[in-house]
């Protein structure tokens, strides 16, 4: 009797040891995939099945709730002197960043990203700077917790088509890194701009008048930031004041608010040109069969040195699936669907 | 006793355990040992009775939200309360802003969610379903699936805090998990 509970127990520790691997694996961003697990462990076949089966079941219901505790909960981490915790006289001091001297505030790593700060929240998910372990660079991550809610189908549709955005190769296409989900928490890597959306930018000069005096500010950089609404109020740098990489940005929009209301030739050059750059970057999509579906001035980037980036491909079909209903919902934002969209005659959108 | 009322007790009754569930959440397992969630949980339900009148929501969404900031004050009161040692009013003001932006920010997630009304409802049930299956497990099973799966530790950070061997918090996890599985069909099958 004794002996098989031994061996039971020597098999199950066997078990929990490639379990182990597996975890750790998924951890540094090198996941096997499910299936060479299966294939190079065929007397775990069932209970790696069970484990990648319950393993999902509660990502599907965990991950908005991951938010909470990776916003910062109570003394979950150890924390840094300017962030809410609760230090314990014996405690570990606080993690820094590796990359930065300055005591950055990690929020908690997802697969082998670290994440670093929010910079931008949309409909679909927030967006974070984060610190990529395995090539030590820095990407912007966009999170998004209802994907776990789609069901396999609806998520094997979301992947095809966030893959084949992935192989899209131009200058003027936010580069994705990595579509992945861990624990429940999907993610969607890509390159980090330094600038802002368009929607962001067409707030800011909606909200700039010529005749007040600007106050000192400071435009947060984002970096393909969703929100529709852009971010609140950033008073304008005086342009004299323009030094950092920051102001630049301020400098931008200042020059495209002078040159708007003095109605120069410039500035309906500069737009022309940025919505040709835009055009071209959305011909070659199309060159290579992907469609964006959701085109509009929040998924326009505008980095700092003026370049203009199209990003969030592949991310639509996601939006839709996790809203649609029975009665079905459009897809895109209304305001700047094609009428072939809006019509909603499938296989006909083409841009 | 008003029929009204007693219904609003019951509602408050079943939400117990997600508060629980958000309270482990929020505390770190070494304060678990001197802080007990289901404390806080009880004073928040205390006060929640006793300000019902003050509650103008109609949806158990909205009533979810006005519990959690509730339990949001509360945590801050007890750690506060609990750290009184360590004069710091400044990092007191920090852990109530911390805790009250968890709070905001679980609504504003909420509220974002751009899924239909009825799978908003379906995710909420869920979510009050898991808090109560979690309660059934055995004590560390469920802290490791808390700590691993609700709070993003690394395997290896549950280890260190359970005090355990990264081979057993696995194990912990798989056979957590499978319980909770069980617990939660058995909970839909009612």
């Amino acid at each position: 009797m004794s002996t098989e509970h031994a061996t039971n127990a020597e098999r199950e520790s066997r078990l929990n040891d490639v379990l182990l691997s597996y975890l750790e694996a998924v951890q540094v961003g090198k996941a096997p995939e499910r299936r060479q697990l299966l294939d190079r462990y065929p007397e775990f076949a069932a209970e790696l099945r069970e484990f990648f089966t319950l393993r999902d079941q509660i990502s599907r219901l965990a991950s908005p709730l991951r938010e909470v505790a990776l916003s910062g909960g109570l003394a979950g981490e150890p924390s840094a002197p300017d962030r809410p915790g609760f230090d314990f006289p014996d405690d570990r001091a606080p993690k820094t960043s590796a990359r930065s001297g300055a005591a950055s505030v990690e929020l908690g790593p997802i697969g082998e990203f670290r994440l670093l700060r929010e910079i931008g929240r949309g409909g679909m998910g927030v967006v974070y700077e984060a610190y990529q372990t395995s090539l030590n660079r820095r990407v912007a991550l966009k999170v998004l917790p209802f994907a776990a809610a789609l069901d396999p189908k609806q998520l094997a549709r979301f992947q095809n088509e966030a893959q084949a955005a992935a192989r899209l190769h131009h200058t003027n296409i936010v580069p994705v890194f990595a579509i992945s989900q861990e624990r429940g928490v999907h993610y969607y890597a890509m390159q980090l701009i330094d600038g802002q959306s368009l929607a962001s930018l067409l707030d800011e000069l909606r909200r700039h008048e010529p005749t007040r005096p600007a106050r000192p500010g400071n435009l947060e950089a984002l970096s393909g930031a969703g929100a529709a609404s852009g971010p609140p109020a950033a008073a304008l740098q005086p342009p004299a004041a323009a030094a950092h990489a920051v102001e630049t940005s301020a400098a931008q929009l200042v020059s495209f608010s002078t040159e708007r209301s003095l109605r120069k030739s410039s500035f309906f050059q500069r737009i022309a040109q940025l919505i040709r750059t835009a055009a071209e970057a959305l011909e070659h999509a199309h060159q290579a069969g992907v469609v964006h579906r959701d085109i509009k001035p929040a998924n326009l980037l505008l980095d700092l040195g003026g370049n203009l980036w199209v990003t969030d491909f592949g991310l639509a079909l996601l939006q839709s699936a996790a809203g649609l209903t029975m009665t079905g919902e459009l897809l895109g934002t209304l305001r700047y669907m094609s009428p072939e969209q809006v019509s909603a005659r499938r296989g006909q959108v083409d841009h | 006793m008003d029929q009204a009322v007693e219904a609003r007790d019951v509602e408050l009754e079943r939400c117990r355990e997600y508060l629980r569930m958000l309270a482990r959440l929020q505390l770190h397992p070494r304060l678990h040992g001197k802080l007990d969630a289901s404390d806080v949980v009880q004073q928040t339900l205390l006060s929640a009775h006793a300000n019902r009148d003050q509650f103008r929501g109609k949806t158990e969404a909205e009533l979810l939200g006005w519990l959690r900031q509730i339990l949001a004050n509360h945590l801050a009161g007890a750690v506060r309360h609990f750290g009184a040692g360590l004069r710091d009013v400044r990092r007191e003001h920090s852990l109530e802003t911390g805790l009250e932006e968890s709070a905001v920010r679980l609504d504003g997630w909420l509220a974002a969610d751009q899924s239909s009304p009825s799978q908003q409802l379906m995710r909420q049930e869920l979510h009050l379903r898991l808090a109560e299956a979690l309660a059934q497990l055995p004590d560390d099973q469920r802290l490791a699936i808390e700590l691993h799966h609700l709070k993003g530790c690394t395997v290896a950070d549950v280890a260190e805090q359970m005090g355990r061997t990264k081979n057993a918090v696995v194990g912990l996890l798989f056979r957590g998990l499978r319980k909770l599985r069980q617990l939660l069909h058995d909970a839909n099958a009612d």
